[in-house]
């Protein structure tokens, strides 16, 4: 995964659900710690995030208000839902299942 | 500090709460902003530096707000669109089984759609009237009537009474059809018209857009008004929607009328179906008939009369108050000349209103359809049903090649109800394709079907085009059969694809109900192609080969009686002196007409008992039966000399009459006359000179009844004759010769209904051919249908044993074993839908049994025909199937998965 615009929609889902799942946090921030976490890897794009958040959202798996952000601003604050929570679960033992068959696959190679 | 991120160019989610959105937005993607500026600054850049860099990474902010915004529009129905676009290719990809799958369904949706659109608009919409709820026909039922039999005709003087006094009604108008001819330029033709009282169209409510409508005081004194109202398709088709043809005058029957105004495009006539072309006050009668106006006599019953009812009265007050007046209107017209009978009969008169929010004769017209109506209907609806069946099935066949495809998608995470959503939006949007194909082809076939069910006029009365609850029909039909069968495959599906058992049986048993469908729906399209050979054939009394028949009306001309008999004399004279003409005779009424004249009858030694029914009657020329082919049983043809009026008297009568008054002896030379009219003095004068065999000269079918002919001089009313012409040749290219004829004898007479005897019989059997060309075409299309379900259905077998089959082959098994076993498979299910199927075409013959002429309901050589063509289809199918199973190699089929 080189370039952030090969990451698949599904995939940014799982990352922002599973970033969510520490803290609600707001757009910038969840941009921010993906980036960090992932060591400047995966850049998400605004283009990107913001239909995601949305997307997310749409579907009950986030909920959003606004709050005051660490610099003391005005920012928008997501957080997981319960729903989403299980979403998490399940997409996260989705995700181990294909990348552990995906890793058999290299392996053998 | 920040720009504005921009609006919603594609006006989404507009309104108080889009707005809203859209500032949340905005606010959210400038706060992200803000954020990497604090987080640049904090890194030590400059705030221009930080500002500008930030904005440079975080791109086109309008682009962004643009992009989340479709995250919302997608929100309201989610991949909706991904589902119709995947849906799309997989169509376009299997071109074979959409064609199949949408074909299905096109044809019985638009079976259904056509069927109910000419029904719904000949039997079941109501007139395009103000309040036609409120309307009611006038009829009258004395003893005499057997049930559900009525008398709709009135006297004028008694409309006219019901007019000044009845106190339950809000207003009485009139109607009464004829003919006139029309003189445009050097032709000469006959016209439809519509007598009407002046109230009509303020009774009905009806709106002008050309000119004005008729009103009462257009229809004052009989004889004198002459104006006339065009019905719209005659103003489009004869004066091109010219509005100035308002206050222009036109020629009826040799007199000049005044076009007043153009009736609405929505108003035929109060007889559903009919479409005259002109409509006339109705005291001008006399004008068109050449005779003193009828409007004036109480004794002549010809008029039909539509009520409109004072809000709140019941039907009962109404029909109280109305028979009272029927009486009183008969002591004072007709007592004093009634006999002891026709007292009793008129004692016994009740007046009966009935709703006629469809227009005149409604429910008598609903009853005839009814029995073809319901077989159609059910046709077409086991078409639908069989195109269901496909339906559910097809898309099975092609879960084999899709079984991976589902795996993969259950795999990497989609979840069943996604799954279940895919489905439905395929098998809709193959049924909205369907749908959409039918709609299309029922307008086509409606058109074919008013054509045939009602005849020509009937597109003029009834419009064409689809109306709304047609449309709705069609899109619910679509939505139904596309959601119930695309259900059945979506909930099927589960961890491991669509789950299926390797045996299909309940698969293959809806398939074997369609071939039994389809045997029922061959046989009952045998039994009705049988019906209508046989009508073709039938035995009507006289040579219908080279007969020609036309309709001459010499009578506006203004002749007098002796000049108008001259003028029949020349007529088939000249007529006879055309090449290739065999022999001339006229007659009253035309052969094959479907009209029939009936009189009182007077036998001289035999009492007719007061209630019997008159004997029907007709007036011909010289040589009449000789030409028309007729044989006789004793006695002679009319000559010349008979046909004079001071000739003596003479009759020939049919084998029926003859039976039943003077049983088996002798019927020439005995007496006969016109039945007891009052005041006329009427005497046995007529001296019976032949009797011919039965004639059907007037209608194909029903019982041979009673009937005399008498010289057409001797006649006492006469006008239009019928020319009667055997030709040597070819009767259809010697129409022409013998019109022109006719019109250099006097170019002002007006022709009509020209036709050879093959096109009256099919005119007269056109219910009966349209039963038998639909049931062909639909048991076809069934049997076509069947076939592609069964082939569908024993392919998805194969290719689900493939490997089985590749294994019993490498093992050594015969590949002739392995076809007969496949095909023998096939077979069992052909077998088991032609036992089904046998039974319900019993059945269907004898519903369909007063529909037949001449084929017993159950009759064994339609049933094995059908049984024959599907086992024969079938097996072709089960054969394909076969061939390929038993062509597999061994190595491959081992080698799949």
């Amino acid at each position: 995964m080189g370039k952030p615009s090969d990451l698949v929609q599904g995939t940014l889902d799982l990352l922002i659900l599973r970033t969510l799942s520490w803290e609600p946090m707001h757009g910038w921030a969840i941009a921010n710690r993906i980036e960090q976490v992932s060591g400047k890897v995966l850049l998400v794009q605004q283009g990107s995030l913001y239909p995601a958040l949305h997307r997310l959202k749409e579907q009950g798996w986030i909920a959003s208000s606004w709050g005051e952000s660490e610099n003391k601003r005005k920012a928008k604050f997501y957080e997981l839902t319960q729903t989403g929570r299980d979403r998490l679960e399940a997409e996260r033992q989705q995700w181990d299942r294909l990348s552990a068959a995906i890793q058999m696959v290299m392996e053998q190679a | 500090m920040g720009p504005a991120v921009g609006g919603h160019p594609n006006g989404d989610g507009a309104g108080v709460m889009g707005d809203q959105r859209d500032r949340d937005l905005n606010e959210e993607l400038l706060a992200h902003l803000a954020h990497e500026i604090d987080q640049r600054i904090a890194r030590g850049e400059t705030p221009a530096e930080a500002e500008r860099n930030a904005r440079l990474a975080m791109g086109n902010l309008t682009q962004v707000a643009e992009q989340t915004r479709e995250a919302w529009r997608y929100s309201f129905l989610p991949g909706i669109w991904q589902d119709l676009t995947f849906a799309w290719r997989l169509m376009w990809k299997s071109p074979v089984f959409t064609l199949a799958a949408v074909a299905s369904l096109a044809l019985g949706i638009g079976a259904n759609t056509a069927l109910y659109g000419v029904f719904s608009k000949a039997l079941l919409d109501p007139l395009a009237v103000r309040e036609a709820g409120d309307l009611y026909q006038l009829t009258v039922r004395t003893m005499e009537d057997k049930p559900g039999e009525y008398t709709s005709s009135f006297s004028y003087p008694f409309i006219q009474e019901i007019e000044k006094n009845a106190t339950t009604i809000d207003a009485v108008s009139c109607t009464a059809g004829s003919r006139t001819s029309y003189r445009a330029g050097n032709a000469t033709r006959i016209l439809t018209v519509e007598l009407i009282c002046g109230n009509l169209f303020d009774m009905l409510g009806l709106e002008v857009r050309v000119g004005r409508l008729m009103n009462a005081s257009d229809n004052k004194t009989a004889g004198s008004h002459f104006v006339v109202v065009l019905a719209h398709h005659f103003w489009v088709s004869e004066f091109g929607s010219n509005p100035s043809i308002v206050g222009q005058k036109i020629e009826l029957n040799r007199q000049l009328f005044t076009v007043i105004g153009v009736a609405p495009k929505s108003y035929a006539s109060l007889r559903k179906g009919s479409a005259p072309d002109v409509f006339l006050p109705i005291v001008m009668d006399g004008v068109l008939s050449g005779e003193a106006s009828d409007t004036t006599s109480g004794q002549s019953w010809w008029i039909r009369v539509m009520l409109r009812r004072k809000s709140g009265i019941s039907e009962q007050c109404m029909n109280a108050e109305l028979t009272a007046m029927r009486h009183n209107n008969w002591d004072r017209y007709e007592r004093s000349e009634a006999s002891d009978y026709a007292k009793k009969v008129a004692a016994s008169a009740v007046v009966e209103v009935l709703p006629a929010a469809r227009g005149f004769d409604a429910a008598q017209r609903a009853a005839e359809y009814e029995k073809p109506v319901q077989l159609l209907m059910a046709v077409v609806g086991i078409v639908l049903l069989i195109a269901c069946i496909n339906i559910a099935n097809l898309p099975l066949a092609r879960a084999a090649a899709r079984e991976r495809e589902i795996a993969t998608r259950l795999a990497i995470g989609a979840s069943r109800g996604r799954l279940v959503r895919q489905f439905l939006t395929e098998s809709l949007a193959l049924s909205m394709l369907g749908g959409l194909v039918g709609l299309l082809l029922s307008m086509a076939l409606e058109r074919v079907l008013m054509l045939e069910a009602f005849g020509k006029s009937s597109l003029l009365a009834l419009g064409d085009g689809p109306t709304v609850d047609v449309l709705v029909l069609t899109m619910g039909l679509s939505l139904l059969t596309g959601l119930g069968f695309g259900l059945i495959p979506a909930l099927t599906a589960d961890r491991q694809g669509i789950r299926t058992s390797h045996r299909l049986t309940g698969r293959k048993l809806m398939v074997s109900f369609q071939v039994a469908l389809s045997v029922l729906l061959l046989s009952g399209a045998g039994l009705f192609l049988q019906t209508l050979e046989n009508l073709r054939r039938i035995d009507s009394g006289f040579r219908r080969e080279n007969l020609i028949s036309m309709a001459v009306s010499p009578k506006p001309g203004g002749r007098s009686k002796d000049s108008l008999l001259g003028y029949y004399r020349n007529l088939a004279a000249s007529v006879a002196q055309v090449p290739g003409v065999e022999g001339v005779s006229l007659s009253n009424l035309g052969m094959l007409s479907g009209s029939q004249w009936s009189s009182g009858l007077l036998v001289a030694g035999v009492v007719v008992p007061p209630n019997e029914p008159g004997a029907l009657r007709n007036a011909v020329g010289p040589q009449f039966f000789t030409v028309i082919g007729a044989n006789f049983f004793e006695g002679r043809d009319f000559v010349e000399a008979d046909n004079r009026t001071t000739a003596p008297k003479v009759a020939i009568v049919n084998e029926s009459f003859a039976r039943r008054y003077f049983g088996s002896g002798s019927a020439v030379g005995r007496r006969i006359g016109r039945g007891a009219r009052p005041g006329m003095n009427d005497q046995p004068d007529h001296t019976i000179i032949g009797v011919v065999k039965n004639l059907r000269d007037s209608k194909l079918v029903g019982q041979a009844d009673r009937y005399w002919y008498v010289p057409i001089e001797q006649q006492e009313r006469l006008g239009t004759v019928f020319l009667n012409v055997r030709t040597r040749l070819e009767p259809v290219g010697m129409m022409a010769a013998i019109k022109k004829a006719v019109a250099e004898l006097d170019s002002s007479v007006p022709i009509s209904r020209e036709r050879t005897m093959a096109m009256a019989v099919e005119e007269q059997i056109g219910q009966e051919r349209l039963a038998a060309r639909l049931s062909a075409f639909f048991a076809g299309v069934a049997l076509l249908l069947a076939v592609v379900g069964l082939y569908g259905v024993m392919a998805y077998t194969f290719e689900r044993r493939t490997r089985e089959i590749g294994i019993r082959l490498a093992l050594g098994e015969a590949r002739h074993r392995v076809l007969s076993r496949i095909l023998g498979e096939a077979l069992v299910f052909i077998g088991l839908g032609v036992v089904g199927g046998v039974p319900m075409a019993m059945a269907l013959g004898a519903y369909a049994e007063k529909l037949l002429y001449g084929v017993k309901p159950i009759d064994w050589v339609s049933l094995s025909v059908a049984v024959l063509a599907v086992t024969l289809f079938g097996a072709l199918a089960g054969a394909i199937t076969a061939r390929r199973a038993a062509s597999i190699e061994p190595m491959a089929a081992l080698r799949l998965d």
